[in-house]
Parts: structure tokens; sequence; C-alpha cells
């Protein structure tokens, strides 16, 4: 698993390194793309009451941009986590007069919110096997899940219809996430808008809070 | 693109334009559409086509692909041969946005054509089969363009 993230973490410097603090630089092709995810993601959220969120996979910080520009009046209290240092660093100078944000390096949210959101996180399996790379999902949607009191959010790629898949791409039907998401909450699946993916809205229930789902998960990733 | 391109890189930039609304990408722009207004009178085609990142690679290509959208804000514009009160730029928009918002979007070409015949006009037609190898019906947009190396009027005049 160390390999694995000492691989995501180099992937995503370099693409901040080729195409600095972008769109492209977190490898999205355009700014719309990338809102037209948080659209969906920020579903989820009451906006109608101020709220704390973790975004998992910060990148620069384009999710504020985004909040800045839909949801100006909104009180969010932000952090940003992500594992790589060079894009945490792009993030902190750009967001440097923004009180309510902070970020964190890591692979992990290494703090509690009421949501975490990430999008776009689990697109590039960078050469893994498809088990491994699952493997590595199941322990971040864990940990989201239990960093996160009111529920959390991710996409996935969807297939496309001819059969070979990009080499170094995860590619899903939905049924496999929303299953194992299950354990966490109550699972929404919101598809169709555009985009060849899906988003997972997880809610969490009182059930799953109590529960030892997330535990469960937790333990047997860290293996 | 009159010189404010380099010759070069022209196909390039049409063929992100081109790239960006057919097929699997129309579907997309569907839905930028839907949820940002792409493309309205609230933004300038250089606004749009910067969200969309759709531009040359170097700076100064950049700069004239951008100066050339602006000038066909002083173009005129015809669809299916009519003259429209429109300028150049504003057709584009109006036109791609009334596909984008239709209840069944074309696929769009954008092309050229020499600014002299007629001068200046952004030519609009709809239904055409661009593609002698595809059956897809296309919105085409044709700009008017001149020759990088043509004499400036100035110069011509003496």
């Amino acid at each position: 698993m160390l390999e694995l993230h000492a691989k995501v973490r180099d992937y995503y410097s370099g693409t901040l390194e080729r195409h600095g603090p972008t769109p492209l630089g977190v490898d999205w092709p355009n700014v719309l793309s990338q809102y037209l995810r948080f659209v969906q993601l920020v579903k989820l959220c009451d906006f109608g009451r101020s709220f704390s969120l973790n975004d998992f996979g910060c990148g620069y910080g384009a999710l504020l941009e985004f909040l800045a520009m839909r949801h100006g009046d909104a009180l969010v209290t932000y952090r940003g986590i992500d594992i790589s240092p060079a894009m945490i660093a792009a993030a902190r100078a750009r967001w440097a007069g923004n009180a309510q944000a902070v970020f964190a390096e890591g692979s992990q949210c290494g703090a509690l919110a009421d949501y975490s959101l990430a999008s776009g996180i689990f697109n590039v399996r960078l050469g893994h096997p498809v088990a491994e790379w699952e493997e590595y999902v199941e322990a971040i949607l864990a940990d989201l899940a239990a960093n996160s009191r009111l529920g959390f959010a991710v996409n996935f790629m969807l297939p496309r219809d001819e059969a070979r898949a990009e080499a170094g791409l995860y590619r899903i039907a939905p049924a496999r996430w929303t299953r194992f998401c299950n354990r966490f909450g109550r699972v929404e699946t919101v598809a169709d808008y555009g985009l060849r993916e899906f988003t997972l809205l997880v809610r969490r229930t009182t059930t799953a809070r109590l529960g030892t789902g997330a535990r469960k998960v937790r333990r047997r990733s860290s293996r | 693109m009159g010189g404010l391109v380099a010759d070069s890189y022209v196909p390039d930039v049409l063929q992100q334009m081109n790239s960006r609304l057919i097929g699997e990408a129309l579907t997309e722009m569907v839905q930028f559409q839907k949820e940002f207004k792409v493309f309205s009178s609230q933004h300038t085609l250089e606004t749009s086509f910067k969200l969309l990142n759709i531009a040359p690679v170097g700076d100064a290509d950049r700069r004239g692909f951008f100066k050339f959208l602006n000038l066909l804000k002083k173009t005129g514009a015809s669809v299916d041969g009519k003259a429209t009160k429109l300028s150049g730029h504003d057709q584009i928009v109006a036109t791609l946005q009334r596909n984008l918002e239709g209840s069944k979007p074309l696929s769009v070409h954008f092309t050229s054509h020499p600014a002299e015949q007629p001068k200046g006009i952004v030519k609009v037609t709809a239904g055409d089969h661009v593609f002698n190898f595809s059956s897809l019906v296309f919105l085409t947009i044709s700009m008017p363009m001149i020759n990088a190396d043509r004499p400036k009027a100035g110069a011509r005049k003496k």
C-alpha cells in the first residue's frame, strides 16, 4: 500500500509540475468538467446550515472556487487533504487569505467533519492490478466514512461500451461500490449527468454510525 | 486566423472546438450548458472557450486566438444564407446556445472561409453532412479568415 501511495503522490505532483494549479494540473480536461462533478458531490450537503467539510484529494483547492461561485453565502469550514506535498503547497499559496480553509498533507482525512467529498481520486490506478486498487479504494472509503458525521460522496468512472478499457484507468459499474458503501449508510447513486461516470452519495444513518462496519473495514484494509 | 494564430496551429484549434461538440463530448456540453450557461449573452466567446480550455498552446497564439474571437464582434452573420442582425460573435453564441438547449442538439463543425467572400460574415448552416464517411448531421459554423500574408489595407493602396 505504501508503494501505491507513493505512486499516486508522484503522479499528481507530476501533473501539477507540468500544468500548474489548473484543472489540467489535477488531471481534469477543463474547469467545467471539474465543476460538473462538484455539482453532483455537493448534492450531499445541506447548504441551509453551516457545516464542516473534508475535501479529500483536494489538489489546489478548486472546490473552494466552486463553493464561492455556486454557494457564496454558505458557511463552510473547509479542510483540504492531499497526498501530494506539491499540491498542498499550491493550495496553501492560493488560499492563504481564506481563514475558513486549512490544508493538510496525507493519505487519510485525519479529522472528523460533517461531510467528506472526494472527486476523481479513484480513476487513475497507475498500472496497479484491479484487486490491489480496489483494496486501496476500500481503505479510502472506510476512512471517509469514519471521518464523516453526516455523510460522504465520491465518484467513479463508468465502463465504456467497447470491451477494452484504457490501460491504467479504473472503470466500474455502480453495483460493486454501492454494495460496499451500504454498510456506512444510505447510498444514493447519481448518474446521467453528461459524464461517463457516477457519483455515490452516502448519508450516514444512526445505525451505521454506531455499527462496526467502518471499523471492520479499517482493520481489514490496514493489514 | 489572419496571422493572429500561427498557420500550423489553426487546424488544431478548430479541431479542439469540433471535438468538444461531437459524440460523448457533445453530451457533456449539453450538461455544461444546462448547469453553467456556458454560451449565453452573459459570456463572451473568449470566456467560454477559456472555460473549456480551448486555445492554442503558446501564449502569443492564445492571445491571437482570443483577439480573433473578439474581432468577430465587428463582422456580420448569416444563418442558412440569410443575413441576421447579430454580429458574427453574437451569432455564434446564440447558435451554440440554441443548439445545446434544444431537444436534439446537433454535432457542430467549425470551419473557415476566406473573409473576402463575402467579407467578414460568420456563416451558420444547419443540416450539413460534413463527412462523406459519416451519416452525422452537423450544424456548421464557418468563420471568416484572411490570408496571413495578404498585404494590409494601407499597404495595398500604395
